[in-house]
């Protein structure tokens, strides 16, 4: 628990015959990572063959592929929001399967293949095709709209014998006028935008004269006949054609993916895990009618895996294991009980522990959710975070096993902000006292009594820092290393109390006994001496790297009081937010409510996205700002300008300050903490395992 | 009619949000260059990149809440602000001090988070050890956000209430809280250092993932120097009797003691160096991690002349007869 799973090398000799049982059953069990012979450094395969992977895994792979492609298209990935995503996603129950052969699955897949590849394909071929000339017939239709206005014939634009005739638009009618004067026979332009600063333009011009028209003319290659209103009805009819057919094109994908798709998809997991199992046989030593295994699994399974070996084979193989000899090459599993699991990403993030290493994921756990507590202490902002936690669970928690752990964290750091911010009166900052003059019960408040949650802080901070030490000195113990308990660890322990009593007795804030202060000068020498041992001259950094260390803990005041003073300048700003109604007059309300109406117009023409959403509840907001003060009603302005500071501010605030609890609630851990006595890097054990996306095996 | 004290404290609350807001802008913008660069290879990359460039705006609003808390404190908001004494306006001068200097670690943070941006950009598994990186120099702005938070609770500002600072001249206790500001505050800019050292962690962890733990051992070595001017700050606390509000200092120790701030705050510019060195470092344990230790040697080189200073700014208070 406090260190990772003990595992033991595993070696497996299996008759060729019963290999592929054996495989299959290892892979379905997830029990042993399996090494690869040729890249380990065991003596025995000087005398093996290398294994090879098995016929079937070419074939496996090449149909996944295909058959890959084929659920690509008929599953184009459907666009649902952000936050749908993760709190109400839809959740596709998997497939039951029964477990086939090999033989059984590729057969199948062909069959399959051969039945609708290409229909799939060519449909696919044919909307993309489809999609393109839609594309370019977009462009054409902007092109000829802003030609319509000049009203003549597309066919026009061409070479002839004396002349050619050009069209397109400038930004720049004067500076283009210019440049042609003297060189073309004829020049028709419109205005084409309400301010006339762009213009389409025809020109027809000698065919020996050389024009410079680079940089304010914009050439149209079109090769249409007719007036542009015509044509444009053309290119719409065309649009349209295109359109019907896709929706076709789309109905029959849809018709082939209700009709195949389930096959398709086990099919798409059946050779994957097939594929990994015809493979995995290369990373085996062979001898000419055995192929010997070997890997890693936790010690607690060797019983089990022996029993499936033998019970799976029927006794034709031989199983053995041993303890490892060097730990730096064993994989690393974390053994931790399922509330801990969770948590386990955050020691992973700064690296997974070494085999020999404690495993800090139990201690940190805890003691990462009280510091994120303490730090945002809002009892409200810890709710808010508690109920995304738990709406995340029932949502993207459900389908994906990353979303349930993060979850669980947020749901536990969530509770705990809840809990600090009772203890620290935090609700939304100062709102009960601010807006309704209840002054809520607390025990100790950080804007009235810095000083005490600064002393708690220092407090935790030397008990956390300690608590590392005791991990330490438990490490070396165990390696027998007992000298560098005594420098790295007990100095500490002799100097943190006897620098206490110097310290406090020097400032006067405490007397001691006369006595007292001797042992503990004799402490410091003592402390100082052992550092000076084991760092030399380096020793002064060790004793300012631990004050360091040490002061570092203030930061749990300091946020907490910096979520708590944003809160209640939110809160201010929120409350003189409405006073602003007596300095708008009349015109200025008139002058809000047109920015509101033109905002609406503008946003009602963007359909979808935050930037849509946002430019609506602008416009909302200027709108309700303007009448409310042209009907004379403060108490709506009230509500919406100082709702709209409070909710906004109050967002703002939980989620800075969210991100900064968790940064340097991690920083504690990582820095101060791991400091003592964790460095990581370990391997992490990676199981030879079945990745069922969309099935589940039957029984 | 406002006097001297709340004249101070108006000037105490704009050199907290004025120089903050310096440093955030700054920091802001380098991590806004980058992140420009990145949202125009790849849009997608928008979100994320927000986030990175939203870790150097912290310093700006803890420049804004105590500015807040120094306005409302001594009544400039709120009203009230004719009574305060001159001794209160200077330590608000003190918590301006050193919550607006130690917000210029943005700067800092920017350089970091910037390079957060780059390696999440390549690497989206990087984006949670790049925050951890680019939050590291955010510290300074913390300890200069206690400093002024203990400071303002010491005169009474946090409560509104100044009773021994009414009925005492307590000029003395003003300028020790001026001096802890300069400490704290000048010696924030370590986090220059810490950022260009981080900058250095991040690229290394991208490249090698086992780096995050050794990269984070060097990219908190340039805050010893911040740690030096919270130790000196805390110390003038101490020894003047803030913590048990039994005040101790006369106006020419008081005085004096703000050269004990400068020593400490502006040596703790030593930490760019640092965070130069340690940046080579990580490079080059990344290449051959055996080089850890020497590395170690050459990056607290430069702390040295840092410890001169703490020589002196105690040797200061000595000299004054507060120790």
């Amino acid at each position: 628990m406090f260190y990772p799973a003990r595992m033991k090398e595993v070696s497996i000799v299996v008759h060729d015959d019963w290999v592929d049982e054996l495989v299959k059953n290892l892979h379905e069990s997830e029990m042993v990572e399996i090494t690869d012979m040729y890249k380990s450094e065991k003596d025995v395969k000087e005398i093996l063959m290398p294994g090879e992977a098995k016929s079937e895994a070419g074939e496996c792979a090449a149909l996944g592929l295909r058959i890959g492609r084929i659920t690509g298209i008929l599953n184009e990935e459907k666009h649902e929001g952000f936050l749908k995503k993760l709190f109400f996603p839809v959740k596709t129950e998997k497939y039951r399967v029964k477990v086939r052969g090999v033989k059984e699955i590729i057969d199948d897949a062909k069959k399959v293949l051969e039945d609708i590849e290409t229909k799939v394909l060519n449909a696919n071929e044919a909307l993309e095709k489809n999609k393109e000339k839609i594309d370019e017939l977009i462009v054409t239709e902007q092109q000829v709209s802003l030609l319509e206005s000049l009203d003549f014939d597309l066919d026009f634009i061409a070479e002839s014998e004396y002349v050619t005739v050009k069209a397109g638009v400038t930004e720049d009618i004067v500076e283009l006028k210019n440049r042609l004067k003297g060189k073309c026979a004829a020049l028709f332009s419109a205005s084409v935008n309400e301010k006339n600063e762009k213009h389409a333009v025809l020109i027809v011009f000698y065919k020996d004269e050389e024009i410079d028209s680079r940089k304010v003319f914009t050439e149209f290659d079109l090769k249409l006949k007719g007036r542009p209103g015509k044509v444009l009805g053309e290119i719409k009819k065309e649009k349209e054609k295109l359109k019907e057919e896709n929706r076709g094109i789309i109905s029959l994908l849809k018709e082939l993916n209700n009709n195949y798709g389930e096959e398709l998809l086990i099919l798409d997991d059946e050779l994957d895990i097939e594929r990994n199992r015809k493979e995995v046989t290369a990373r085996f030593g062979k001898t000419e009618s055995t192929s010997v295994i070997i890997g890693w699994t936790p010690a607690k399974n060797e019983k089990g895996l022996t029993m499936l070996v033998e019970g799976v084979t029927n006794g034709y193989a031989y199983c053995s294991f041993a303890w490892p000899k060097k730990p730096e090459k064993v994989p690393v599993y974390m053994d931790n009980p399922r509330w801990v699991k969770p948590f386990e990403a955050l020691t992973e993030m700064f690296a997974p522990p070494k085999y020999d290493e404690v495993d800090p994921t139990m201690i940190i756990a805890p003691i990462f959710v009280l510091f994120f507590g303490f730090m945002l202490g809002d009892a409200v902002y810890g709710a808010i975070i508690l109920m995304m936690g738990l709406l995340l669970l029932r949502g993207a928690g459900r389908i994906s096993p990353e979303m349930k752990n993060s979850s669980i964290l947020l749901s536990a750091v969530g509770a705990s902000t809840i809990f600090f911010g009772i203890l620290q009166g935090g609700y939304l900052g100062d709102v009960p006292a601010r807006f309704f003059g209840v002054e809520p019960e607390c025990l100790v408040s950080g804007l009235k009594d810095p000083i005490t949650i600064l002393m708690i802080a220092l407090i935790i901070g030397l008990m956390h820092i300690n608590l590392g030490l005791v991990l330490a000195a438990h490490q070396n113990y165990i390696k027998k290393d007992y000298s560098s308990i005594i420098q790295d660890q007990v100095s500490w322990w002799v100097l943190q109390p006897s620098f206490a009593v110097i310290i406090l007795h020097f400032l006067g804030w405490c007397s001691f006994p006369l006595t007292v202060v001797y042992f503990a000068g004799m402490g410091l020498l003592f402390g100082l001496a052992l550092l000076i041992m084991r760092k030399k001259g380096l020793f002064f950094f060790d004793f300012t790297g631990f004050i360091g260390n040490w002061l570092s803990y203030a930061r749990l005041l300091a946020l907490g009081l910096a979520t708590a003073g944003i809160a209640m300048t939110v809160n201010i700003i929120a409350q003189m937010g409405p006073k602003l109604y007596s300095r708008i007059n009349l015109p200025l309300s008139l002058i809000i409510i047109i920015i509101g109406a033109l905002l609406g117009v503008y946003g009602l023409k963007k359909k979808k996205g935050i930037k849509s959403l946002v430019i609506k509840a602008a416009c909302v907001f200027l709108l309700t700002v303007g009448l409310s003060v042209v009907i004379k009603m403060p108490v709506l302005f009230a509500l919406i300008v100082g709702g709209t500071i409070f909710i906004v501010g109050h967002t703002f605030n939980l989620g800075i300050q969210a991100l900064g609890s968790f940064v340097h609630s991690l920083r504690l851990q990582y820095v101060e903490f791991f400091g003592q006595f964790y460095s990581g890097g370990g391997k992490k054990f990676k199981p030879f395992k079945t990745d069922r996306k969309y099935t589940m095996v039957e029984g | 009619m406002i006097g001297m004290g709340a004249f101070l404290a108006a000037v105490g609350a704009g050199l907290a949000i004025g120089i903050s807001a310096m440093g955030s802008g700054i920091g802001v913008g380098i991590t806004g260059a980058a992140a420009s660069g990145v949202v125009a290879q790849k849009p997608e990359k928008f979100g994320m990149s927000f986030v990175f460039q939203a870790l150097p705006q912290t310093q700006a609003i803890y420049g804004l809440v105590t500015a807040i808390f120094i306005l409302m404190g001594t009544g400039l908001l709120g009203g009230g602000a004719e009574d305060i004494p001159v001794s209160v306006g200077l330590v608000a001068v003190g918590c301006g001090l050193a919550v607006g200097f130690a917000g210029l670690s943005a700067i800092g943070q920017g350089i970091a988070a910037s390079g957060g941006i780059g390696a999440a950009a390549e690497k989206p598994e990087m984006m949670g050890k790049g925050i951890m990186f680019s939050a590291l120099p955010e510290t300074q702005a913390i300890y200069g956000l206690v400093v002024a938070i203990l400071l303002m609770g010491f005169s009474g500002i946090l409560t509104k209430d100044y009773g021994v600072f009414l009925e005492n001249d307590l000029t003395a206790v003003g300028f020790v809280g001026v001096a802890c500001g300069l400490a704290i505050g000048i010696a924030g800019l370590s986090a220059i250092g810490q950022g260009i050292a981080c900058a250095g962690g991040i690229s290394a962890t991208s490249e090698k993932p086992e780096m995050f733990g050794k990269g984070m051992v060097f990219s908190v070595l340039p805050e010893t120097q911040a740690i030096y001017g919270l130790v000196v700050a805390i110390l003038l606390m101490a020894f003047t009797g803030m913590f048990t509000k039994t005040f101790k200092v006369d106006v020419n120790q008081g005085m004096a003691v703000i050269g004990a701030g400068l020593a400490i705050g502006i040596a703790g510019i030593s930490a760019i160096g640092q965070g130069i060195t340690c940046s080579g470092a990580i490079g080059a344990v990344s290449r051959n991690p055996d080089v850890m230790g020497k590395g170690l040697i050459f990056a607290v080189m430069s702390e040295i002349f840092a410890i001169f200073a703490l020589v002196v700014a105690i040797l200061i208070m000595k000299g004054v007869g507060l120790m």
